[in-house]
């Protein structure tokens, strides 16, 4: 009996986590058990990168049409995690670093954590010497040109959709393009049925595939109003190891378009976290300076 | 009549008949067996239309259409528009069935997702400037719940110049939506798919029009049933005329019979030889069978002339029949086989099919005609002298033509009826003067302009930009995205819109880059120009680009940037449009040259209209041209006489003159179908006077007295079966007047307006030159004769 009274007041004690927000710099990982929205709010948080106090990557994007005809673009990334002070959630600032022409490019991101609130955008245009603030991509555009959209990449929050768990599955692959290597074979995974709350939205559906290990989407498959497959979105997330920590991080991403058979690749490198980033230059000044 | 069957029968006309009844039942199975394979091949034909077989691929226009395609896609476009019957579309239950209708047009199975132009579409913004920055936003998201977010609506598309007057009607009562399919996708899909989302938002408070080339071809198919129709229903009129003249199941049976077979080994050889059978050439059967019909009717007619004498046997009949009409059958058969056959240099493959289709089936059908049909002839037992009876029983025909023979010799009457003749011809040059090569109309001249498809066009061209595209492609050695090829660029935009009024909107990149210059500088208008930086106008571009899906601006600009386009829609595709937009064209890049970049036209709908009505141009004159000079050689050789030519060519050249100032005069435009008119109306109108000549030579080998009795004796026998074959086959095709197809009433029109006046000339015109001129190849023999004998009048 006192172990029945240990285990409930564990049960209670997980669930009461689950049942607020999750706490900024700690890192979460999903369990046996677990509604679909604790498993997706899991999600969001490493999606995020919320577990950590900042960080920063390169990220190479690969545009790859049908022909085989690939373009290039390579940013740079930071990103301080506010945690609510004053409102904020989070600064980004994406600076292009190739090709030559859109060096410089740079695009000063501050994310509030009142969901009705819009994100703040400046764009520096480096030939113009100007900044100018500029609305935030809406979540169905299309990530920086690719085939991903804003959303699948950075603004969709637990908020947005209804949640149904399919079940505990193993995943059965997946050959990423990129390499022809065939990725998490047999991964056990948690099965997430995802439907938009958006009206006129551009999925019906999508089914999402959630590591256990890391909790993070490996794997989602898009479906359109007459229930057709037209897109699938690949991730693949590993455990950073810190020395004293670990931070679920993605370092590829792979989306395919099934109407166009175009796909984009991200390649994420030299990712850092906890650096000590200056605020300062998560600022309009800072984004003025032009240093890259 | 001894000394005529002795004539005939020492000749090798006459021995070939005589072989080709002793081997009656050989032939008759070889006949059956090439059919049945015929039969077997047409097995699963099937009537498709195809894109390309109405291109004329070595055309420099169509090779620039082809890159365009292979670079951005975009032929097969259809337009559409959304309409209210009462108040705007500013409401929220019509908003939301524009929303939908785009969702529902994102679904459609081989849709180019990047090229669905609605104000609900993805890519469509509405960008607010301010002085700090600018601001883009989906410009129909959701329908506004509130009358102030309807104004708000009303607002932003009067703001843009691009939407207000282009995807939203100037009256707020339409929306206009383009929507792009990929070029494997049917049109007879595309048509299904958009009539069922018609069906689904067309109510009493909304109308939807659609519009484009796939459109149009799928009316096409729909309306196949009713051609087929108005095909049997000629079919019907030619079997009851056929009964009426010859009021026997054989005069039926027998005609139908050899042109259907012919028919059908014409289309066989063209599906063997890869060609195929489309909307505008199903016709083809049709005009094989008219012309097998024509030359039975002469069969026939022969056969039982022959039968007058009262102990003819069949089977002599038929030999006697062969070798009479063997050479003229064969001199009509080469020279509308031929005459149809070298339509095959035309570029199109439509033209091509048709060619095969007619040349090789009225080939065939002087084998079917002069071999089969004597056949079974030969086998049938001699008609009943009633029956023989009953077939000359046409008095008003006879005394018709009796009455024509007396015109012929009156000198004065011939006078009258001469000069008339040219003053009419002379008259009808200012109608083939006005003759237009193309359409002339604001939709299409394939359909009438009450039918649902010309009512569409005619509705979105007079409230949006128009539906008809002229493309020129521009293409780089690199980068096109660079100060001086963009503004080379926008020079050309800039020209053609000025120059030719019925452009109703332009599209380049050139266009995104000016915008986003002038938002970046506080949306005034003094900087709505092209950025005199390179990188600036490639970081421009990236930023225009960045919220788009990969195949967002392919339509625009190709993924490497070296090739572009700059798009033009015009309001109407006239004649006198397509010319003036190449013209101006020409014209542009003769006095412009540039350095780095190449501009190159001219792809889309006009682009297409000018090489194909340039292919008219080109072939209509040579092809009348080929067939008259093939006509003139062959019965100059016939009869040894150049004269010969020139008398069946005069009264051809001159019907086919009437006919074509019709045209103009009636303002029927010439369309690539219409060739195969040309050579029909040469066909068969050379046929009338080719049978009446063979006749007439016949005549005078007789021992007839006068010209008179020779003359009486033509018409009444091969004049008598001109005027049949004319009459069957006209009436049977006036009845394609009634078809809902506006291009098969015209043709049907048309080819019997052709085929009375070419049987009117041939049986009024040729006995008066020939008695005017008395030409020696005629002549020569009887006058000699006369000469001889001293007191035949002549």
């Amino acid at each position: 009996m006192r172990w029945l009274f240990i285990f409930a007041g564990c049960l209670l004690l997980n669930l009461g986590v689950f049942a607020e927000k999750l706490e900024y710099h700690k890192v979460y990982t999903p369990q046996e058990g677990m509604s679909a929205e604790e498993i997706m709010k899991i999600m969001y948080h490493n999606k995020y990168s919320l577990f950590a106090r900042d960080y920063q990557q390169t990220g190479e994007v690969l545009y790859v049409d049908p022909s085989g005809f690939t373009r290039k673009r390579v940013w740079k990334r930071q990103r301080i995690v506010k945690a609510g002070q004053e409102g904020i959630s989070y600064k980004d600032l994406v600076v292009m670093t190739y090709p030559t022409e859109l060096k410089g490019l740079a695009v000063l991101t501050w994310t509030y954590e009142d969901p009705q609130k819009d994100q703040n955008v400046w764009l520096w245009i480096p030939s113009l010497k100007k900044v100018r603030k500029i609305s935030a991509s809406e979540d169905d555009d299309a990530f920086m040109g690719s085939d991903f959209t804003v959303e699948e990449v950075s603004t969709r929050r637990f908020e947005d959709e209804s949640y149904k768990l399919i079940g505990s599955k193993n995943f059965p692959g997946y050959k990423f393009e990129h390499t022809g290597e065939v990725k998490f074979k047999d991964k056990p995974c948690f099965v997430v049925e995802c439907t938009p709350l958006k009206p006129h939205w551009y999925y019906s559906k999508r089914i999402v595939w959630i590591d256990k290990d890391t909790g993070g989407n490996i794997f989602e498959e898009y479906y359109d109003k007459n229930g057709k497959l037209f897109k699938t979105l690949f991730r693949e997330w590993v455990w950073t190891d810190l020395g004293d920590k670990k931070y679920p991080s993605q370092i590829s991403l792979e989306c395919k378009d099934l109407r166009t058979n175009h796909r984009t690749v991200i390649l994420m490198e030299d990712t850092k976290y906890d650096q000590d980033l200056s605020e300062y230059d998560f600022t309009v000044k800072a984004l003025m300076r032009s240093r890259w | 009549m001894n000394k005529k069957k002795k004539t005939i029968s020492l000749s090798w006309q006459y021995k070939l008949s005589r072989k080709v009844i002793h081997l009656r039942i050989y032939l008759i199975l070889i006949f059956i067996i090439i059919t049945s394979f015929f039969i077997a091949v047409l097995r699963d034909i099937k009537i498709e239309t195809h894109l390309q077989d109405f291109l004329p691929q070595r055309h420099p226009f169509i090779k620039v259409q082809n890159q365009l395609t292979d670079i951005f896609g975009g032929l097969n476009q259809v337009s559409l528009a959304f309409k209210v019957k009462e108040g705007t579309i500013l409401n929220k239950d019509s908003l939301e069935k524009i929303i939908s209708l785009t969702e529902d047009l994102y679904l459609i199975k081989g849709v180019n997702i990047s090229r669905i132009n609605s104000i609900a579409s993805r890519h469509i913004k509405h960008v607010r400037v301010d002085k700090e920055g600018f601001y883009v936003e989906r410009l129909l998201r959701t329908p506004p719940q509130t009358e102030q977010e309807s104004r708000q609506l009303k607002q932003k598309i009067m703001m843009n110049p691009n939407i207000y007057g282009k995807m939203v009607s100037k009256d707020f009562k339409s929306t206009f939506i383009q929507v792009d399919f990929s070029s494997k996708v049917k049109t007879s899909y595309i048509f299904s798919v958009l009539r069922g989302l018609k069906n689904k938002y067309e109510d009493k408070k909304t109308q939807i029009f659609i519009a484009g080339r796939p459109i149009l071809e799928g009316w096409l198919n729909f309306y196949l049933p009713s051609m087929f129709k108005i095909l049997f229903l000629s079919f019907l009129v030619i079997s009851v005329i056929l009964y009426l003249t010859f009021r026997s199941k054989r005069g039926v049976i027998l005609p139908l019979l050899d042109s259907f077979m012919a028919t059908l080994w014409g289309m066989g050889a063209m599906k063997l030889l890869g060609f195929r059978l489309d909307p505008s050439t199903i016709l083809v059967p049709f005009i094989v069978l008219s012309l097998g019909i024509s030359h039975s009717v002469h069969t026939l007619k022969r056969y039982y002339e022959e039968m007058r004498v009262p102990q003819m046997k069949s089977k002599h009949a038929v030999v006697n029949t062969v070798a009479h009409l063997f050479l003229p059958g064969l001199a009509c058969v080469l020279t509308d086989g031929l005459g149809f056959l070298s339509l095959i240099l035309v570029p199109l493959p439509t033209i091509k099919s048709m060619a095969l289709a007619s040349g090789l089936g009225i080939l065939a059908n002087f084998l079917t005609s002069f071999m089969f049909t004597p056949c079974l002839l030969s086998f049938l037992h001699r008609p009943k002298i009633l029956e023989v009876k009953r077939e000359e029983q046409h008095l008003w025909v006879d005394r018709l033509l009796s009455k024509i023979s007396i015109f012929s010799l009156n000198k004065q009457a011939g006078t009258v009826l001469v000069v008339g003749f040219m003053a009419l011809s002379l008259i009808s040059f200012l109608g083939i003067r006005k003759i237009i090569i193309g359409d002339n109309t604001e939709g299409t001249s394939y359909l009438y302009p009450e039918s649902p498809y010309n009512k569409a066009e005619k509705f979105i061209n007079k409230n949006f930009g128009g539906t008809n595209s002229y493309y020129v492609l521009v293409s780089s050695p690199d980068s096109l995205l660079k100060v001086d090829k963009l503004k080379a660029i926008d020079d050309f935009q800039t020209y053609l819109s000025r120059e030719v009024p019925q452009i109703g909107a332009s599209l380049s990149l050139v266009n995104a880059i000016k915008a986003l210059n002038m938002f970046m500088f506080e949306g005034k208008r003094e900087y709505f120009k092209i950025p005199e930086n390179n990188q600036t106008i490639a970081q421009y571009w990236f930023l225009y680009t960045l919220s788009g899906f990969p195949s967002d601006y392919d339509y625009l600009v190709s993924r490497d940037e070296k090739f572009s386009n700059i798009k033009f829609d015009l309001r109407d595709h006239k004649s006198s449009t397509v010319d003036l937009a190449v013209r101006k064209t020409k014209e542009y890049f003769s006095q412009h040259k540039f350095k780095g970049v190449k501009f190159s036209y001219g792809g889309g709908d006009i682009g297409i209209l000018y090489a194909v009505n340039q292919i008219i141009k080109n072939t209509i004159l040579p092809n009348a041209l080929f067939i008259s000079i093939l006509i003139f050689l062959y019965v100059s050789f016939i009869y040894r006489s150049f004269l010969g030519g020139v008398f069946l060519l005069l009264p051809l050249i001159f019907s086919n003159l009437l006919v074509f100032s019709l045209f103009g005069f009636l303002g029927i435009p010439i369309n690539t179908e219409m060739l195969a008119l040309v050579s029909l109306s040469e066909g068969l109108g050379v046929n009338y006077g080719i049978y009446i000549l063979a006749r007439f030579f016949d005549e005078f080998k007789e021992k007839r007295r006068t010209f008179k009795n020779i003359l009486y004796h033509t018409l009444i026998t091969s004049g008598k079966a001109v005027f049949f074959s004319g009459f069957i086959v006209s009436l049977g095709i006036l009845v394609w007047v009634f078809s809902p197809i506006l291009f098969q009433a015209r043709l049907g029109g048309v080819l019997c307006l052709s085929l009375v006046l070419n049987m009117i000339i041939s049986l009024v015109m040729i006995p008066v030159f020939i008695w005017w001129i008395k030409p020696e190849f005629l002549f020569g023999k009887v006058r000699r004769r006369f000469l001889r004998k001293e007191g035949g009048v002549l």
